[in-house]
């Protein structure tokens, strides 16, 4: 990969490849990086956790600086570098029966449920030939207990926004991955409302990812009734629609982009697919959506950290690679998953 | 509106006196301490535990027990008609009221003073009998988490339609009108720990309906020791005991 092929005086690498196979430095090995004792170390399951005594607090400003400086420490350690994603696997089957399309996605320990609903809407006076789509994500409280209440808003806002940039187009909806015109029933009467709903069930870090992987799966197993319209007596009477219950038309996604976010870690390496014990240590992350074609749909940069502008550039062509590897993993999984629906059902 | 034909048969096919399937995961949500996937026919929820862990809030920490908290979300997709649901709305605080203060009646707080235990319960799809679907996963939860109990609490709902006691009413039988009661027991203990009825019955009725309701429990509650068994044998497999 070519940022293996980059620095090689990267100081720490533990592994390369497969994340669950880092060593995990035991206790005692840890208790070497810290030598102030109100900052203690704990591994539990296959992460490390830090915590700190308050009864030993004698200077808050030492304080800081030890815990700061154990975290760097331990994210020199923990870091693997993995450019490929890790598989996806989408259950595209979902019995739930009342919603038009679904797909629950699993990336590693993150799992992603969207949910796809069509109901008959106005069209809006700016865009009369154009159906409407709206993304809303929410983050559930069993992902981590931050969650609860409006814990989990700031993040379901953020993660909504960078979906809709990415998925929909501008203004006018020109441009979008899905195509707007194809939802419209009657010029400004009738139109199709398309609801995408995401829920975050586990999080592990790389949500976005998996929820645009999510939304793709559930966009390709959407069926759109078909409607017979009986025809208006006068142009101005909302045209009454008939919905069939049994017939539908599969939704195009060929268009729909998939989302790569890279996150920098350290000073040289881009990780693809951040757990969340990498995404702890990042200092800057871009997520770049990317369509069949190659082109690029959509753009975020999150996270404190200036870049330079060639390793922007860098990080895109990275992305687009790791998005061809991506979507094809993805188109396989969703033939699959299909396949099993049409031979359980 | 017909809910029990002449034959004997419901809407779905069951009889008056037969449960919706049964069908449950341990361990769903990797990082929780403990969750579980909890499916009664359509209904499918998911619970999370997380704790023992320190309190968040220092004022409310009790230094004899456990503080138990609980939150009851439903998905937006859950229910036929996609409502965007506020957070904190009055019927998800009810519940959530509701299954904090039933597993509270067996959780043995007293072992864990200082600490706090949170229950997420998240609705994934909603037909009929969320109520009972969140305890029964609250339960699995706790127990995949380790957390000392002194029962299984297990619940189930029941109704009284077209003049015959139905067992597990699903989401048409219960906007029926008719009444519902839910109960929620402890099996080995033989206690009661959650009763709740919407609309009227005559008292012998009552009697009969949570009877049924009881039964009911207690066939969720072999379900759910079977599964938990099942969970411990592949533990052990994977240790090589």
């Amino acid at each position: 990969m070519t940022s293996e092929e980059r620095e090689s005086n990267c100081p720490t690498i533990v592994s390369v490849g497969d994340h669950r196979r880092i060593k995990q430095p035991r206790r005692r090995e840890l208790a070497m990086f810290t030598d102030r004792p109100w900052v203690g170390l704990r591994t539990f399951g296959d992460g490390v956790y830090w915590t700190v005594r308050r009864w030993c607090l004698q200077d808050h400003k030492a304080l800081m600086y030890s815990v700061n400086q154990t975290v760097s420490l331990l994210g020199q350690v923990i870091i693997s570098v993995r450019v490929a994603p890790r598989n996806p696997s989408s259950d595209v089957i979902l019995p739930y029966s009342k919603a038009n399309g679904s797909a629950r996605v699993k990336m590693g320990r993150t799992e992603v449920i969207a949910s796809v609903k069509a109901e008959l809407g106005r069209p809006s006076s700016s865009a009369p030939g154009k159906g409407k789509v709206s993304i809303f994500v929410d983050c559930s409280p069993t992902a981590a207990p931050q969650f609860e209440g409006r814990g989990g808003e700031e993040l379901s806002m953020e993660l909504s926004a960078a979906l809709r940039q990415c998925l929909l187009g501008g203004k006018s909806g020109a441009g979008g991955g899905i195509n707007l015109s194809s939802l419209s029933i009657v010029d400004g009467k009738v139109c199709w409302d398309l609801y995408i709903d995401g829920l975050v069930v586990s999080m592990d870090g790389n949500v976005l990812d998996a929820l645009g992987a999510a939304i793709k799966a559930a966009l390709s197993n959407t069926g759109i009734p078909k409607v017979n319209i009986a025809s208006a007596t006068t142009p101005d009477e909302q045209p009454e629609v008939d919905v069939s219950d049994e017939e539908f038309l599969q939704f195009d996604t060929t268009a729909v982009p998939v989302i790569v976010t890279l996150t920098k870690v350290g000073r040289h390496y881009y990780i693809a697919d951040a757990t969340s014990e990498e995404e702890s240590q990042m200092s800057s992350a871009v997520s770049v959506s990317v369509n069949q074609q190659g082109s690029i749909c959509g753009l975020t940069k999150r996270g404190g950290a200036g870049l330079d502008p060639s390793v922007i550039v860098d990080m895109i062509s990275v992305a687009k690679h790791v998005s061809e590897e991506l979507m094809n993993k993805l188109d396989s999984e969703i033939a699959a998953a299909e396949a099993m629906e049409e031979d359980s059902s | 509106m017909e809910y029990v034909s002449p034959e004997g048969l419901r809407l779905d096919g069951r009889r008056p006196m037969e449960m919706r399937q049964l069908r449950a995961e341990l361990g769903a949500v990797s990082r929780a301490d403990g969750s579980a996937v909890f499916e009664m026919g359509n209904t499918k929820v998911i619970a999370a535990v997380y704790g023992p862990r320190e309190v968040q809030n220092r004022s409310q920490q009790m230094n004899d027990k456990a503080l138990i908290r609980c939150e009851y979300t439903m998905a937006n997709f859950s229910t036929g008609d996609r409502l965007r649901r506020p957070k904190g709305d009055r019927r998800s605080t009810e519940i959530s009221l509701v299954i904090r203060q039933t597993m509270e009646a067996c959780i043995m707080t007293h072992l864990m003073p200082r600490s706090q235990i949170d229950i997420f319960v998240q609705v994934l799809q909603a037909d009929g009998g969320t109520r009972s679907a969140c305890i029964n996963a609250a339960t699995l939860a706790l127990a995949d988490a380790g957390i000392p109990m002194c029962d299984l609490v297990t619940s189930c709902s029941a109704g009284y339609l077209n003049s015959t006691p139905l067992l597990d009413l699903n989401y048409v039988e219960d906007s029926a009108g008719g009444p519902d009661v839910t109960v929620g027991i402890l099996p080995k203990l033989d206690k009661v720990t959650l009763l709740q009825m919407d609309a009227k019955l005559p008292m012998d009725i009552f009697e009969n309906v949570m009877q049924l309701a009881t039964e009911g429990c207690k066939a969720v509650a072999n379900y759910i020791r079977e599964v938990l068994l099942e969970n411990t044998k592949q533990l052990e497999n994977r240790r090589g005991v």
